[in-house]
């Protein structure tokens, strides 16, 4: 050991005996994963949509109150279906608390920059179920009451104080499915191709009634697997199964529109992209969208390679792949004739 | 493959401690380095099952304490730096005399007035005792660069140790 080996040891051994709670550490780290796994499936997009309805606000809710659905008759159809606000916080307190916790998850912000309920403040924020809700642990203070400019111009970044360690995305769920959010076991990955068990378990995992939906696509890596699933109404929703979680993608965020897209729109990009896992530049990315006219490809390109492709099903495309440096991927849309349409680099359009 | 919550647990109470040390060591402040290993370890958590499968856990959070804090060092530098000595009031050992405490404190900072990659190299090097070869895949840089960036990191903390009035010190020539 030579003086400078010495020198840094005894200066790093001189320091506090501070020591991290791993419960503590434990709490975040579900909580990161599972804002992750909402982002991942379009929650940033979605809480846009949450952040400008705090401010302007959303329709009235009540259309329906709980409705316990025959657990034997799975839904194959999209039903807009709004809640009280403070069902919504109810609801969400059990999906984003951990084990043992106790916190009141709240979408409500006082003048003094708060978090309270928003049924106290009067405030309106997402409240369809199956739609992605940003909720705060009621108490936490330096809230910004209006969304900064960045985020009223579109970003899709979050406005609230270290949203990702504090703030929670909650997909809203049906109140009959809350049982399998609160009792949610690790458990194997169904096969790709057993397209009924794997909407079975986006149901479950997401406490969401897509089980009668028809899965048009799906797309596997070493850790995840993706589907895409459409509601006999023309719904869409995507799904991202992990090990141990899961989430669905927001529903109207994948609404197939009545004119299929054929050529480039900068301005509404044709997909939904996510690389999740970054720190290193590697991980999973995933980009779908239902937007297409049928004949067109869709590949996911990492520098001259194409990782996966996609053929456009009634217009929902998916596709999904490793990748070792998130800088070089995107996303390539080529029509029947062979012309790219586009070619987007992933990191470039804010997708990263 | 599932995150098991018991092996995390017991992860975190191995490496917390030389991992606030190493943050330390790079931002020269407890509190920021805490926050710094508390990052780390959650991202730990994130990315489990995929550092459980292809091994790695500890340096991985090496790496992304590291990182954290070179990235935090280059947001401060963007703004007019004030450095001010923290004093702590740990309690003194036996033989653990003022004039050591103050030594120490000078140690980190010359420490944090070395290029924040050259102060990794130094750290990983010396602190963590990692191989040339292991510096540089946490760094994402080329063997070469980790034994360049050393030499440099040393050279700068000699003339600032000097600069402070330390007494001169065996430092190894390079890397």
């Amino acid at each position: 050991m030579n003086d400078l080996n010495q020198l840094l040891h005894d200066a790093a051994g001189s320091g506090d005996d501070h020591r991290l709670d791993p419960r503590d550490l434990l709490t975040a780290g579900k909580r990161k994963v599972r804002n992750r796994r909402l982002a991942l499936a379009g929650g940033a997009v979605a809480a846009v949509v949450a952040a400008a309805a705090l401010v302007t606000g959303l329709p009235s809710d009540d259309d329906r109150q709980d409705v316990v659905d025959d657990p034997d008759q799975r839904s194959s159809s999209y039903e807009e279906v709004r809640i009280p606000v403070d069902e919504v916080e109810r609801r969400c307190s059990v999906v984003l608390n951990g084990e043992g916790e106790s916190t009141r998850w709240v979408g409500g912000v006082d003048e003094d920059g708060t978090a309270v309920s928003a049924a106290t403040t009067g405030q309106r924020i997402e409240n369809r179920e199956g739609h992605i809700a940003e909720l705060l642990p009621a108490g936490t203070k330096g809230v910004s009451y209006f969304p900064p400019p960045r985020r009223r111009e579109g970003w899709s970044g979050s406005a609230l104080p270290d949203a990702d360690e504090i703030g929670g995305l909650c997909l809203i769920p049906q109140a009959d499915l809350l049982d399998g959010v609160e009792n949610a076991q690790a458990a194997p990955l169904p096969p790709a191709d057993d397209h009924a068990a794997v909407a079975d378990l986006c149901a479950h995992r997401a406490a969401y009634d897509v089980g009668g939906w028809q899965v048009v696509a799906t797309a596997e890596t070493t850790d995840y697997l993706f589907a895409m699933l459409r509601s006999d109404n023309g719904y869409y929703a995507a799904c991202m199964l992990e090990a141990d979680g899961g989430a669905l993608l927001d529903l109207e965020g994948l609404r197939h529109p009545a004119e299929p897209r054929t050529a480039p729109d900068r301005r509404y990009p044709p997909y939904v992209g996510e690389c999740a896992d970054q720190a290193n530049g590697d991980g999973v990315c995933v980009v779908y969208g239902a937007d297409l006219a049928d004949g067109f490809r869709v590949d996911l390109v990492g520098g001259e390679r194409v990782l996966a492709t996609s053929i456009p099903t009634n217009g929902a495309y998916l596709v999904a792949a490793e990748i070792s440096n998130s800088a070089e991927v995107a996303i390539r849309i080529t029509s029947p004739d062979g012309d790219v349409l586009e070619e987007v680099y992933l990191a470039s359009h804010g997708a990263l | 493959m599932a995150r098991d919550d018991a092996e995390y647990v017991e992860f975190v109470e191995a490496v917390q401690d030389r991992l606030r040390r190493t943050a330390y060591l790079m931002t020269g402040d407890w509190t920021l380095a805490a926050d710094l290993t508390q990052e780390a370890l959650i991202k730990v958590y994130v990315a489990w099952p995929k550092l459980e499968r292809k091994g790695g856990l500890a340096s991985y959070a090496r790496r992304t304490v590291v990182s954290a804090a070179i990235d935090h060092h280059r947001k401060r530098a963007r703004r007019p730096e004030v450095l001010v000595y923290h004093h702590t009031d740990h309690a003194v050992g036996e033989g653990d005399g003022a004039g050591d405490r103050a030594d120490r404190a000078l140690v980190v900072q010359a420490l944090r007035k070395v290029p924040e990659r050259q102060r990794a190299c130094i750290v990983l090097r010396y602190f963590e005792d990692l191989s040339v070869a292991e510096t540089a895949s946490i760094l994402k840089c080329s063997e070469g660069n980790v034994k360049s960036q050393t030499s440099h990191g040393i050279a700068a903390l000699k003339r600032e140790l000097a600069a402070l009035g330390m007494p001169s010190l065996t430092l190894p020539m390079g890397a």
